[in-house]
């Protein structure tokens, strides 16, 4: 008897230990009251003195000597200057958006500014977790943001972010090969044919594709096909159109000479092969082309990425800051936007950072000659010129599955060196399916 | 030699090789993210990767085409490999910091330079800063210590709560019969189907309204609930292993039973507790997502390792030097607990 009785309790315990800790919420506010516990939160979830810290959660600059550098030589400063302190978080966009839906729909706003990437920027805006900057950006005379992005930024003529860190497509080559650069071809000014040669070139003389693209699935495999898809006056993401045919080929002879490194595959991301020379040639994302480049400068060259008969193709992206709807330091968030969208700072951001695009339009004015300047130079050139499109996830129910049919693509017919149109056919209509 | 005794032999023989190859295969592994974690970026990307860091490298400085032009010593090329060109004696300064591990100031390399103006070449060598990444690091996370203490006293508490309750029932449902007992030890794991990012919401309302909300009790009460399923389940099987008449012994004796718990059966159970707290720790230490989104101001060690290293493509030194500094709290208690892991699972001596 005693026994059972002991066996109870610890039963009762375990159960009440569970609910307690979290299998029964709606129990606690059906019993008090709700303005109650609102007091209570603010003072025991806010520490630091609200006015004193500024939360900056950020998809962007997340590499982390990138971090090291937005931390002493962009934040610090503005930090002594305010007598303020400013607590810098990298996570990534799924992270951010998933906290910041905790943090409205509890009402506990800890969050003052958010970084969020563009494709992301509908959820934020539609949801309402961000706020209208029209009028304080009306203020700053000073500076004009890039009107290509206004698409994403801006919402019924309201402006919910302000762009930071665009990005483009560049080609980056390892300088051991030049001597493969077909006759005639100006790196500055390459077509894709030309691009097709060299790594073809590459590959015979060397005996091994030295040419990369990530071909991991759901990684940028969809992007890398896109600029040049683009260069022939495709549309994004267009797979079996005569114009996406075109560059299905030029990828298709680099794969039929075998002009892709062998483990591309296994390669998530374009940035390692080409530190270790894996891979000499390829063609991505501008910042990260800047990183291997300034990881040598005179081991690599940058270029704008090849054209096609519609001109230079790239998939263009950037990031945006926001200030989060009921912010604890609004004033402080927009003193903070005021500071860090200052053309020279947005260039010193930009050329601290591996080589984003500043898309503050009079930060420009500050470029210099350094190889820095020159990677924002020439993937501001594609930006300017080239055929640029977006990334319009938004209208597929699952991006990761698109960026998929383009993978398999890629391992099924252009590892292969074909093209075959009822493939494509296929995939497009695979492609199709995966519309909202 | 008979044919038994070889037999015997070969398969001795055997064994050492699979357990050689087992061990290679282990500690291999590790010992590269322990290796590059002392490499600089340079070194982190040179095909084959060196097995071991290089602590002194040798500079050149020549005169360039847009000022100074920066070279390494190549060992493996016997040969000068050039870096930069440059006329930014900080822009050097920093390149030679976060690629090469060298720690010289903007004011150093331009003295250095200097000498360009009667020399067409100037060579030195520098110690390397081999704790670079780890420096860098944890200047990146900034508040890397106080995140490191938070996630200890995190875990610890998680242990606490998941033997005081787990340990508790685990015993209940090795002792004693009720009714539902079965259905009960079963449904304990349900909680452990959910993943934790899918709770978080009702999780932050509780713990807002608990007050609780980015402290680390909180936190620790969150990680309990798996933490006490499985806590459970294994003491369960350790109480089971005891035998009850080592109990009734000591309460014929006079013993009570507290006393005969205490004295008794907890001795005996200790490696269930130990394995049960090192399963704790380590759910507590390692989890990530939750702590992301249960902590503004106070995150864990876990989380600020991730918001240094989430973008760390392309060094994946730095990468190895935050695994390894979040590996370390986790080999110590392993360390401590040692003696009662091998004993788990019920194996228990009586």
């Amino acid at each position: 008897m005693k026994r059972k009785r002991i066996a109870l309790f610890l039963v009762l315990m375990l159960t009440s230990i569970a609910l307690l800790a979290g299998c029964t919420p709606a129990e606690p506010a059906a019993e008090e009251p709700a303005v109650e516990p609102e007091v209570i939160i603010e003072e025991k979830i806010v520490e630091v003195p609200v006015n004193n810290t500024l939360v900056l959660s950020s998809r962007l600059w997340s590499v982390p000597t990138e971090q090291e550098f937005v931390i002493n030589e962009i934040l610090k400063p503005f930090e002594e200057e305010h007598g303020v302190k400013i607590n810098f978080q990298v996570m990534d966009d799924t992270t951010m958006l998933q906290r910041a839906q905790v943090q409205q729909e509890t009402d506990h706003v800890t969050t003052d500014v958010i970084i969020a990437y563009v494709a992301n920027m509908p959820d934020w805006i539609n949801n309402g977790y961000v706020t209208d900057m029209t009028s304080l950006i009306g203020t700053w005379d000073d500076r004009h943001f890039a009107k290509t992005f206004e698409a994403n930024t801006n919402m019924n003529g309201m402006q919910y972010f302000i762009p930071v860190g665009a990005d483009v497509y560049l080609t980056l080559a390892n300088k051991k090969a030049l001597p493969y650069l077909p006759e005639g071809a100006n790196i500055d000014s390459l077509t894709w044919e030309q691009y097709a040669d060299w790594a073809v070139n590459i590959a015979e003389g060397e005996g091994e594709g030295k040419t990369v693209v990530t071909g991991v699935p759901m990684k940028s495999f969809v992007y890398q096909f896109g600029a040049t898809a683009l260069s022939y006056g495709a549309g994004f993401p267009e797979i079996n159109t005569p114009e996406a045919v075109e560059a299905w080929k030029i990828l298709a002879k680099i794969g039929a000479a075998d002009g892709y490194i062998p483990t591309v595959l296994n390669i998530d991301n374009c940035i390692d092969p080409m530190k270790r020379e894996e891979a000499w040639l390829t063609v991505f994302h501008n910042a990260r082309a800047g990183e291997v480049y300034s990881s040598n400068e005179t081991k690599y060259v940058l270029a704008p990425a090849p054209a096609g008969p519609a001109g230079i193709g790239s998939i263009a992206g950037t990031s945006g800051f926001a200030i989060m709807k009921g912010a604890p330091n609004p004033e402080l968030a927009e003193t903070f936007l005021e500071y860090i969208t200052r053309p020279d700072i947005q260039l010193k951001l930009s050329k601290g950072t591996g080589g984003f695009i500043p898309p503050v339009e009079e930060a420009l004015e500050f470029l210099g000659n350094e190889p820095t300047d020159e990677v924002i130079s020439k993937a501001l050139l594609v930006l300017e010129n080239g055929i640029v499109s977006g990334v319009p996830g938004g209208d597929f129910q699952d991006w990761g599955a698109v960026k998929q049919v383009f993978d398999n693509l890629f391992e099924d017919m252009v590892l292969k060196g074909n093209v075959d149109q009822a493939m494509l056919d296929a995939a497009s209509a695979e492609m199709d399916a995966l519309r909202k | 030699m008979n044919l038994k005794s070889m037999k015997k032999k070969a398969n001795l023989a055997t064994i050492y090789i699979i357990s050689v190859a087992i061990i290679f295969t282990i500690l291999v592994p590790v010992y590269f993210i322990f290796s590059i974690s002392f490499l600089s970026t340079r070194e982190a990307y040179q095909y084959p990767l060196p097995l071991f860091p290089e602590l002194r490298s040798e500079i050149k400085l020549e005169s360039g085409d847009r000022g100074v032009l920066l070279s390494i010593y190549d060992k493996r090329n016997h040969d000068y490999e050039t870096l930069l060109d440059t006329s930014d004696f900080k822009k050097m300064s920093t390149y030679m910091r976060t690629n090469l591990s060298l720690n010289f100031t903007p004011e150093e390399l331009e003295e250095k330079s200097s000498l360009l103006l009667t020399q067409s070449q100037v060579v030195f060598k520098a110690r390397k800063d081999v704790l670079h990444n780890y420096k860098t690091f944890f200047q990146v996370t900034r508040d890397a210590i106080p995140a490191l203490i938070r996630s200890i006293q995190i875990a610890f508490i998680t242990i606490l709560i998941s033997l005081s309750i787990g340990g508790t029932a685990g015993y209940t449902l090795a002792r004693y019969r009720f009714k539902g007992k079965h259905t009960l030890k079963f449904s304990i794991l349900f909680v452990r189907m959910f993943p934790g990012v899918a709770i978080a919401m009702p999780m932050v309302i509780i713990l807002a309204n608990m007050g609780l909300y980015d402290q680390p009790l909180g936190l620790s009460l969150v990680y309990a609930i798996g933490s006490i399923a499985l806590t459970t389940w294994i003491t369960t099987s350790i109480f089971l292993g005891i035998p009850v008449e080592l109990e009734e012994a000591a309460q014929v004796f006079g013993a009570s039973k507290l006393r005969t718990f205490v004295n008794i059966t907890l001795p005996l159970a200790l490696p269930g507790l130990a394995a049960s707290s090192m399963y704790a720790f380590l759910g507590a230490w390692n989890e990530t997502i939750s702590a992301l989104i249960l902590t503004q101001f106070k995150p864990t060690f876990a989380v600020v390792v991730y918001q240094a290293l989430y973008g760390s493509t392309g060094q994946v030194n730095l990468t190895a030097a935050g695994g390894i500094a979040m590996a370390i709290p986790t080999l110590i208690f392993t360390f401590i607990i040692r003696k009662y892991i091998n004993q788990m699972w019920g194996d228990v001596s009586v």
